[in-house]
C-alpha cells in the first residue's frame, strides 16, 4: 500500500519513472480484468492503454490517499463499458446478430491460460454488464462491496444483489461443466 | 466444493498472459505520449519537497537523523562488501571470456520456464549463432529462433490451435534480440553486480554453510531493497549455476496467484546456466522443423510492396487493403507477396478469417519494433464465414519493412 501512495504522489509530481512503475505493476492485472469484462483481448488491450493514457493526462486528478489499484480498475471498468457501447454502435452496419468476437487476436495477441477460464469467460459474456462488472471487480479485481458501490454510485445492497444474481446465473449457464 | 465457490475461485485466478512485446511497445507509446504532454519532471519536484521538509523544525531533525542513519548504514554495507568480495571476485573472473552458453530463464516461479538460449560467441564476444526457444507459459516452446550467417529462422507454433507452425526466413545482419540476450547473459549480469557492489549500490553476502548440492550461495541485494538475487556458484569452477531474483511482496497489492511467494518476497525471474563455455551440438543451429511447416521465405526474392511516394502510415493502410482484397478475390499470389512471401497454404489454414464482405481498415497505429525499423498495427474489421455462419472478424495486422529489401513493406505473418 505504501509503495502505491508514494507512486501516486511521485506521479502527481510528474515522475516518468513512477508512471512506468505503475504500468509495470498493474498492466497484467488490468488486462485480465478488461479481458474478463470484454471477452476480447485486443479490445481489452486498447481499454487498458486508453486508461493509462487518461491517467497520464490527468495526473492532477489523482488522489494519492485513495487506493491506486482500485482507482485504476474502476477506470478500466468505465472504459470497458464505453467500449461495449461503442461496439454495439459500430455493429449497426453489419449483421449484429451474426457478430462474434474474433477467435484470434491477430499475429500479436495475449494468451488466456486454460479451458476452464475460457469457458467461464464465455459464460460471463452472457451476464448483463452490471452483474458481470460486479462479479469481476469483486473476484479478480479484489474490490470490497463498499468500494464497488461507491465507484458505481449505488447502494451496497444493490451491489451485493448484482453479485449474487451474477453468480447464480453463471452456475446455471455452466451447469456442471466445471470440474468440482 | 459448492459450484458458486468453485466459480469464485476460478474467477480469482483468471490470468491473461500479455504478449511481452506488445506490452513493452504499449509502454513505450504511453511514455512517449506522456513526454509530449508533460513538462515537469520528478527532478523539478525535488526543490519543492526540500522546501516542504525544511519549513518545519521537526522535519529538519528527522531529516538529520535519516542522513546520519544512512551514513552508518553505508559504512556497514561497505564493510560487509569488503568481507565478501574475495569469493565473488573469483566468480567475476571465472565468468569472463564467454564463448558459449546454454541457459534457461524462469519467471514468476522458480519452475516456470520462460525460454531457453544456446549461444556461441567469437573471441571478441560477438555473437556467432544462437538458438532461442520461447515457452511463453505453455507446456512446449511456441517460438523457436535460429540465427546464423545473417539469416534468421523464426518458427512459431500455437499448440492450442492445432495448426501447422509457420517459419519465417529473413535476412538479419544482427540478431534482433541482442539487447534482450544481453539481459540474460550470465557474464554481463555478474559484471553488473560487481559494478553495483563497487559503487555501494548493492551488498554481497556469502553463506557460511553450503547447500545440499554443495553449491556456494551468494546473495546480492539492492541497497534500496528493490530486489535480492540469489546466486548458486560451483565451488570448484566458481561459475554461476543459477540466479534467482526476488522482490518485496505486498499482500495488499500483489496477487498471490501470479507469482511464487516466499515470506515477504515474491519470485520475479531467474536464470539457470546449464552449460558455460562448452561445445554446443551443431544440430541445434540447423533449421529442422516439422514437415507440415508453412514456410515464408524472404531471402529468395522480392516480397511485400514498394513504398513509392506513400508515407509510412499510408503504405501500412494500403498494403493491408490490397492484401485483404486480393485474399477475398482468391488471388493468393498477390496476397502471399503482401504477407511477406506466404504460400497459399497459409491462407487455407485461415479460411475462417478470409474476407467475404465489407472491409473496414482503421488508421495505422505506431508500434515500433526495434531501432530504425518502423512497424504499424492496422486494425481491421470485416465479414468472414465461420462454421457456416457469417461473423465479424476483428484483427490487428502488423506491417513493417522487409529486412534486406530497402523501401519494401509487408504484413507480418507471425509475431516478429
Amino acid at each position: 500500500m505504501f509503495e502505491d501512495t508514494l507512486l501516486a504522489w511521485r506521479f502527481k509530481k510528474g515522475s516518468r519513472a513512477a508512471l512506468r512503475r505503475i504500468y509495470e505493476k498493474y498492466y497484467d492485472y488490468l488486462l485480465t480484468v478488461a479481458t474478463a469484462l470484454l471477452h476480447d483481448v485486443n479490445a481489452a488491450e486498447d481499454v487498458v492503454h486508453d486508461s493509462f493514457l487518461k491517467l497520464s493526462e490527468s495526473a492532477h486528478l489523482l488522489n494519492p490517499r485513495r487506493n491506486l489499484k482500485w482507482y485504476l480498475v474502476v477506470c478500466v471498468s468505465n472504459r470497458a463499458r464505453d467500449a461495449l457501447r461503442g461496439r454495439r454502435h459500430e455493429g449497426v452496419d453489419l449483421d449484429e446478430s451474426l457478430s462474434l468476437p474474433s477467435e484470434r487476436g491477430g499475429p500479436a495477441s495475449a494468451a488466456i491460460r486454460n479451458e476452464e477460464t475460457q469457458l467461464l469467460l464465455g459464460a460471463l459474456e452472457q451476464l448483463p454488464y452490471e452483474q458481470r462488472e460486479v462479479v469481476i471487480l469483486r473476484t479478480r479485481g479484489r474490490m470490497s462491496f463498499k468500494a464497488i458501490a461507491e465507484s458505481r454510485q449505488v447502494s451496497i445492497k444493490t451491489v451485493q444483489s448484482r453479485y449474487r444474481y451474477g453468480l447464480d446465473k453463471l452456475k446455471t449457464l455452466l451447469n456442471g461443466q466445471l470440474k468440482p | 466444493m459448492k459450484p458458486e465457490k468453485r466459480i469464485e475461485k476460478i474467477l480469482r485466478r483468471i490470468d491473461v498472459i500479455p504478449d511481452a512485446e506488445r506490452r513493452r511497445l504499449r509502454l513505450e507509446m504511453l511514455l512517449e505520449a506522456r513526454d509530449n504532454t508533460q513538462k515537469s519532471t520528478s527532478a523539478d519536484a525535488q526543490p519543492i519537497i526540500r522546501k516542504l521538509i525544511m519549513n518545519r523544525h521537526i522535519w529538519k531533525v528527522v531529516a538529520s537523523l535519516v542522513v546520519a542513519a544512512t551514513v552508518i548504514g553505508v559504512i556497514g554495507i561497505v564493510q560487509n562488501g569488503n568481507q565478501a568480495a574475495y569469493a565473488f571476485e573469483q566468480t567475476v573472473a571465472a565468468m569472463q571470456g564467454k564463448r558459449s552458453f546454454h541457459i534457461r530463464t524462469y519467471w514468476r516461479s522458480p519452475t516456470w520456464i520462460k525460454d531457453e538460449y544456446w549461444a556461441e560467441f567469437d573471441e571478441h564476444g560477438q555473437l556467432i549463432r544462437l538458438r532461442q526457444a520461447e515457452w511463453l507459459g505453455r507446456k512446449a516452446p511456441e517460438v523457436v529462433v535460429i540465427w546464423e550467417n545473417q539469416i534468421k529462422y523464426q518458427y512459431e507454433l500455437d499448440d492450442n490451435r492445432g495448426e501447422p507452425g509457420i517459419l519465417l526466413i529473413s535476412n538479419k545482419k544482427h540478431h534482433v534480440d541482442e539487447e534482450d540476450l544481453e539481459e540474460f547473459d550470465p557474464e554481463t549480469i555478474v559484471e553488473q553486480f560487481n559494478r553495483k557492489i563497487g559503487k555501494a549500490d548493492a551488498t554481497v553476502a556469502i553463506s557460511n554453510s553450503q547447500t545440499q548440492n554443495g553449491h556456494i550461495v551468494v546473495e546480492v541485494s539492492d541497497n534500496d531493497r528493490r530486489w535480492r538475487r540469489v546466486l548458486r556458484v560451483d565451488p570448484e569452477t566458481s561459475l554461476v549455476l543459477r540466479m534467482d531474483t526476488y522482490v518485496p511482496y505486498d499482500p495488499d497489492e500483489d496477487d498471490e496467484d501470479e507469482s511464487y511467494v516466499e515470506g515477504n518476497e515474491r519470485y520475479s525471474r531467474g536464470i539457470e546456466v546449464l552449460e558455460y563455455n562448452k561445445p554446443l551440438d551443431p544440430k541445434l543451429f540447423q533449421p529442422n522443423f516439422p514437415s507440415d511447416t508453412i514456410i515464408v521465405d524472404q531471402t529468395s526474392g522480392e516480397v511485400g510492396m514498394a513504398q513509392g511516394d506513400l508515407s509510412d502510415k499510408d503504405v501500412a493502410s494500403e498494403i493491408v487493403c490490397r492484401a485483404l482484397e486480393a485474399w477475398a478475390a482468391d488471388d493468393y499470389k498477390t496476397a502471399g507477396l503482401l504477407f511477406g512471401g506466404a504460400p497459399k497454404e497459409f491462407f487455407m489454414q485461415r479460411a475462417f478469417e478470409k474476407p467475404i464482405g465489407r472491409i473496414i481498415v482503421e488508421e495505422p497505429e505506431w508500434m515500433p519494433l526495434e531501432p530504425n525499423r518502423p512497424r504499424y498495427g492496422v486494425k481491421c474489421r470485416y465479414v468472414s464465414e465461420r462454421r457456416g455462419r457469417w461473423a465479424t472478424t476483428r484483427i490487428v495486422y502488423c506491417v513493417t519493412t522487409v529486412a534486406g529489401q530497402p523501401g519494401r513493406w509487408f504484413i507480418t505473418p507471425i509475431k516478429l
